[in-house]
């Protein structure tokens, strides 16, 4: 027993070392820039929003995160615009794709309709499943003004200047499209309930 | 002696550049090669990206090689390569954010390019700290001026411009398809006939 061990620890002490040791340097370098990169994060959000909600000069987190579920969480900013009048509200939201995928969504004063979204993260596909970064795509221009009343349908083939619940997919890029799709079934429900909750919207 | 191993390393370097060019003659890295010379910020990005886990990679096989096990040398490579792949990716992430969203999964590609992984096997694990970060330069700059090479042609037909200043006149039509896949094809496969026939092979 005693040379089995001493064979496995001559074989692979190395091993042990050296990954000891990069973990190590991993952990001390994303230590060290977490902070840098959480603040271009927390930039690319602002920036983001602003395009979506153009009359809107000031952006407030509600108190309390709201849940989505048992593990997500997300937190909701009132958009305001100089006069101090709400204008929309915008949260943070993710999901799967081919890999994870994180929007930013805003939406109108009432709740009742999609002002749009901007990717914040996005590694899916190059030239098919990244389509969906694009703001300038018939594929994009689908999620202007629905309403947020029914959940969205991804459907293969349609009518993309339609302004219904029906998206068309991106051709070649089913799961990127359905894992939007799925995005924004998942939290326009749980966000409009809790802001009804807080009084944030009328029904 | 000293002159022997001045000429060695002369040649060493020189050879990343053109007799072993990593993509005109090993033809390894053909991913980024392809993928991120639609212009030249990224393809620069990409390349000075490689020399630098090149370079690091290099330098610790080339100081652990003598107490690597042939069973685990490849492991004992990945290991290493992807932990500078992953540094290069959190620095892009934190002071080139715009970078890093362009070059997006092709940054930890870099842990499966070849070229990384073939000159730790044939280079940092058989010969002193110099040679391997000769060698590691001397691949990594002509892999970055590869990319450059091509990146400029592509750029320059397909948007008229090199860096967001206009080069071409202003009458110049885009071709378009040379910033799309075919484009990167078209160009590759031009400038590999180009250089075999330099070489005249």
């Amino acid at each position: 027993m005693l040379k089995h061990i001493t064979h496995f620890v001559k074989q692979s002490w190395l091993l042990v070392v050296a990954s000891f040791a990069f973990g190590l340097l991993i952990a001390f370098t994303n230590a060290a820039w977490r902070p840098k990169i959480d603040a271009n994060a927390a930039a690319k959000f602002s920036t983001k929003v602003s395009g979506l909600l153009p009359s809107a000069k000031n952006f407030e987190p509600i108190t309390g995160k709201f849940q989505i579920d048992e593990k997500l969480t997300t937190e909701v900013y009132q958009a305001r615009n100089d006069m101090g009048q709400l204008v929309g509200f915008a949260f943070a939201a993710q999901g799967p794709g081919y890999d994870k995928i994180e929007i930013v969504i805003a939406v109108n004063e009432k709740c009742s309709k999609l002002m749009g979204y901007g990717v914040l993260v996005c590694n899916e596909t190059p030239g098919f499943g990244d389509a969906i970064k694009s703001d300038v795509s018939e594929w994009y221009e689908q999620f202007i003004d629905v309403v947020t009343a029914q959940p969205l349908k991804l459907v293969k083939t349609g009518d993309v200047d339609d302004k219904d619940p029906e998206i068309v997919a991106i051709t070649g890029a089913t799961i990127s499209s359905q894992g939007v799709v799925d995005i924004f079934n998942n939290y326009m429900p749980k966000i409009k309930e809790q802001l009804l909750q807080k009084g944030m919207i009328q029904e | 002696m000293a002159q022997v191993e001045k000429i060695s390393l002369n040649k060493t370097f020189l050879a990343g550049l053109w007799d072993e060019n990593p993509v005109f003659r090993l033809l390894l890295g053909m991913c980024p090669t392809l993928a991120v010379t639609a212009a030249v910020k990224p393809a620069l990005t990409m390349g000075c990206s490689v020399i630098f886990v090149l370079f690091c990679s290099n330098v610790v096989v080339c100081l652990m090689r003598k107490l690597l096990k042939p069973h685990l040398r490849i492991l004992m490579f990945t290991l290493t390569i992807s932990t500078f792949v992953t540094i290069c990716d959190l620095f892009l992430k934190a002071f080139m954010p715009e970078m890093s969203e362009a070059l997006g999964p092709y940054i930890p590609l870099i842990i499966v390019n070849c070229l990384i992984i073939c000159r730790a096997e044939a280079c940092a694990s058989k010969n002193g700290l110099i040679v391997s970060i000769v060698d590691a330069f001397g691949m990594g700059l002509g892999f970055t001026i590869t990319l450059c090479a091509l990146a400029v042609v592509r750029e320059l037909l397909a948007t008229g411009k090199i860096f967001e200043v206009q080069i071409m006149w202003n009458s110049f039509v885009p071709w378009t398809a040379m910033s799309m896949p075919v484009g990167a094809f078209i160009t590759l496969g031009l400038m590999l006939g180009a250089v075999n026939l330099v070489s005249k092979k």
